[in-house]
């Protein structure tokens, strides 16, 4: 893994630390990003896998992803961090592995569709091609990474 | 001055060039791209596609008289950015091509046998070897081989005996679909303009201090390089990139991505039509690139 793809999980993380875990007694807030209906319809079966889950696990989730969001579009301009979806990929992955199930102790396949829906919503609007990561990629990786957590809070399921 | 060894090896052949010329339906720019559109505002270069497919990258260092195969190598592995980024085409980078495998094509199966000449090949030669034989690549897995080093030895061997015939198969995968002649600044602008990298052999020498980014002419260099980049202002010029890694010192153009400010320097349009006029050097288009990979997944079994 790079340099760069390290930092973008330190940032990630860095937040966590920050802002802390979601309170396990609060109810999941309010989404207010728009996501566009078409983003609504790819992730619909994320939001019906994760009907069952917690407002806590609802919040962990949607907050993994809005901050992955952020992380993947930064500025044009900046330093490249990933430069191929490769490493994008290895970026979410550790990112859910850490946040997701290391500490929100989210078990691989407690929430049956989940895995299913997210590759399909994140194959639909990014694909799997190994391809570098332009502009144009980067805004599409993130508004998935959006309609994801959006389906996190409760929405469209 | 920084440390550099000024190798060369353009050895041209008028006929040699002329002939492949010859074998060319519509061998000038002129004639392959009539439709390519030149706008004198619009500043252009390259070297970020092949950057944004190759983070990496660093331009070397020929250790032999193999400018030919250096020209032309770097000249393929930006062609092969731009189709991906720019023209969209459904395949990946598949790394740096082997200036070694371009430089052997074109001094041996080119001419048709072994060259025990003294180092050196020419634009012609090249512009036959990559569209008809096509390239190798570093790092690529040949039935148990792999180049992954720039090797002079090689070179010096495979410009003598030719490439391996059993390498010969995995070249012709990678072959440039067509190559045009470039004769003036405008020509090269307009090739680059629309995504088409120009390998420029030429007598032309310059003095290795650059003045804000711009290489001064001083002397001859009977050498191949490549043009990637096109600015206007202040003055008309083309980017000239070099093979001798890091080699220039003076004032260098902070505009450029790091990785080009002391390979490469900006010469004046008149310089450049100066060079191009001795009519072996050649815009490229199409490269047969490497399959598209694929992602096994975006979750990696954590959901």
């Amino acid at each position: 893994m790079s340099i760069g793809t390290r930092l973008a999980i330190a940032f990630v993380l860095g937040c966590v630390a920050a802002f802390g875990m979601p309170q396990p007694k609060q109810a999941a807030p309010t989404f207010l990003i728009d996501v566009s209906d078409d983003m609504k319809t790819k992730v619909a079966d994320v939001a019906r896998a994760l009907k069952a889950a917690s407002p806590a696990e609802r919040a962990i989730w949607a907050s993994v992803w809005e901050k992955a969001a952020v992380v993947v579009a930064s500025p044009e301009g900046e330093p490249v961090v990933f430069t191929d979806t490769r490493s994008l990929r290895g970026f979410t992955i550790l990112s859910l592995d850490i946040a997701w199930r290391r500490l929100g102790g989210v078990k691989p396949g407690q929430y049956p569709g989940l895995r299913e829906g997210v590759e399909k919503a994140m194959g639909d609007v990014v694909g799997l091609d190994v391809k570098p990561v332009t502009p144009d990629l980067r805004r599409a990786y993130a508004e998935a990474c959006r309609a994801i957590a959006w389906a996190g809070y409760g929405n469209g399921g | 001055m920084a440390d550099f060894i000024p190798l060369m090896g353009y050895t041209p052949d008028r006929k040699g060039t002329d002939d492949f010329l010859a074998s060319l339906a519509r061998p000038t720019l002129a004639q392959a791209g009539p439709d390519l559109a030149l706008d004198e505002r619009k500043d252009v270069n390259l070297g970020h596609y092949l950057l944004k497919v190759a983070p990496d990258w660093k331009r070397g260092a020929q250790k032999i008289g193999s400018c030919v195969g250096w020209g032309w190598a770097l000249s393929c592995d930006i062609l092969a950015a731009c189709d991906i980024l720019l023209r969209n085409e459904t395949e990946s980078y598949g790394g740096r091509v082997l200036e070694a495998s371009i430089y052997a094509f074109s001094r041996v199966e080119v001419r048709g046998g072994r060259n025990l000449g003294g180092d050196g090949s020419y634009g012609g030669a090249a512009a036959k070897a990559v569209t008809n034989y096509g390239t190798l690549h570093y790092g690529v897995n040949y039935d148990g081989v792999a180049f992954t080093d720039n090797s002079g030895q090689r070179e010096k061997e495979w410009g003598r005996d030719g490439v391996p015939d059993r390498f010969e198969p995995f070249a012709a995968k990678h072959k440039v679909s067509s190559v045009a002649l470039v004769k003036t600044f405008e020509d090269a602008a307009r090739a680059i303009q629309n995504g088409y990298p120009v390998a420029v052999c030429s007598m032309r020498g310059f003095s290795m201090t650059l003045r804000d980014g711009y290489l001064t002419p001083m002397g001859q260099w009977a050498h191949c390089m490549m043009f990637a980049g096109v600015r206007w202002s202040p003055k008309p010029a083309l980017l000239c990139v070099n093979s001798w890694g890091d080699c220039y010192s003076g004032s260098v153009d902070p505009n450029l991505p790091p990785q080009f400010q002391k390979s490469a320097g900006w010469v004046e349009a008149a310089t450049c039509t100066s060079m191009l006029s001795g009519e072996d050097s050649f815009a490229l288009s199409g490269y047969a690139g490497f399959p598209p990979r694929t992602l096994p997944d975006w979750t990696g079994g954590v959901l």
